[in-house]
């Protein structure tokens, strides 16, 4: 990871009826932002369903960019897409759970492929196509959520409690 | 403990918190720190560097490298001549989220660091100072 951010946009690549981002820097509040906005006018240009964000590179992901995803994540919702973030490192995943973000309802895979399996997955119960699986987990089918992959899975149902941490 | 030979970065708007994060990064890196306590400290940084910029109209991040006989480390800086924090003890009730507390994060930059102090006087400003050893 080099130490500075750097000005060029983040490439938003479309696959099927999926949206990636494959974010290779450390990301500015401005270009988190911006990226942010750039993804929903893509989405509506392309009738895209689904956004794919993969954060394999990053080490750090602070309170402002981890609000950006939990906000994309649920501004994507209300345009009818599923979005899902893949390759979370584990230094990550525990800092923000050190950290006490709690990223509601953000969805999250280990590789690119599982990705894109999870958002199909998700778009097909969306649509009625199939039905979600009986299981006592309000975020719905398959897919570690970013409690699960920090260990956390009683905070994966998005029931929402902030849980007290030993201080 | 080493002479001070630390970096400086003025932090005046958002913007400019990555570029904190950079600093931090860099410095560490160089010194040799484990990916897992980059990730931690750079973290703990963005949230300190970001409550000065949104609190205290921005403030200065110095980061210095410490020696003690066979051990390095890192020591941070946040100063700010902000409006300063009424009451730290509140600040740093740990409420888990970030919205515990004052909604400053402290409580959780603090689990990310091996030490951290914290001086503020009302109408005058604020510093906190972070420390990270190498294992």
């Amino acid at each position: 990871m080099r130490g500075r951010p750097v000005d060029t946009p983040i490439p938003i690549l479309k696959l099927g009826r999926t949206l990636l981002v494959p974010i290779y820097s450390d990301l500015s509040d401005d270009a988190a932002l911006t990226l942010q906005e750039r993804l929903l006018y893509r989405l509506q240009e392309t009738g895209a369903r689904g956004v794919v964000v993969d954060i394999s590179v990053l080490d750090v992901v602070d309170s402002f960019l981890g609000r950006v995803f939990s906000d994309l994540s649920r501004m994507v919702s209300l345009m009818d897409g599923v979005t899902v973030l893949v390759g979370m490192r584990p230094q990550v995943a525990m800092t923000l759970v050190e950290l006490g973000l709690e990223l509601r309802g953000l969805l999250a895979a280990l590789d690119l492929e599982q990705g894109l399996d999870l958002v199909e997955r998700r778009l097909a119960e969306r649509d009625g196509l199939v039905s979600p699986p009986r299981r006592d987990d309000a975020a719905g089918s398959g897919g570690p959520t970013i409690a699960d992959i920090a260990g956390l899975a009683g905070l994966a149902d998005g029931r929402g409690g902030g849980s007290s941490h030993g201080g | 403990m080493a002479a001070d030979d630390g970096e400086i970065i003025d932090v005046t708007k958002g913007e400019v918190v990555a570029e904190a994060r950079g600093l931090v990064r860099r410095v560490m890196e160089r010194l040799g720190f484990t990916a897992m306590d980059i990730t931690r400290v750079v973290t703990a940084t963005s949230e300190l560097a970001r409550n000065m910029v949104n609190y205290a109209g921005g403030g200065q991040v110095r980061v210095t490298p410490m020696r003690d006989g066979a051990r390095t480390g890192v020591r941070i800086e946040f100063v700010d001549q902000g409006p300063g924090i009424p009451s730290i003890a509140d600040a740093m009730r740990d409420g888990f989220s970030t919205g515990g507390g004052l909604g400053l994060g402290l409580p959780g930059a603090a689990r990310l660091v091996d030490a951290f102090h914290i001086d503020s006087t009302p109408g005058k400003g604020t510093r906190i100072e972070i420390r990270k050893w190498k294992r």
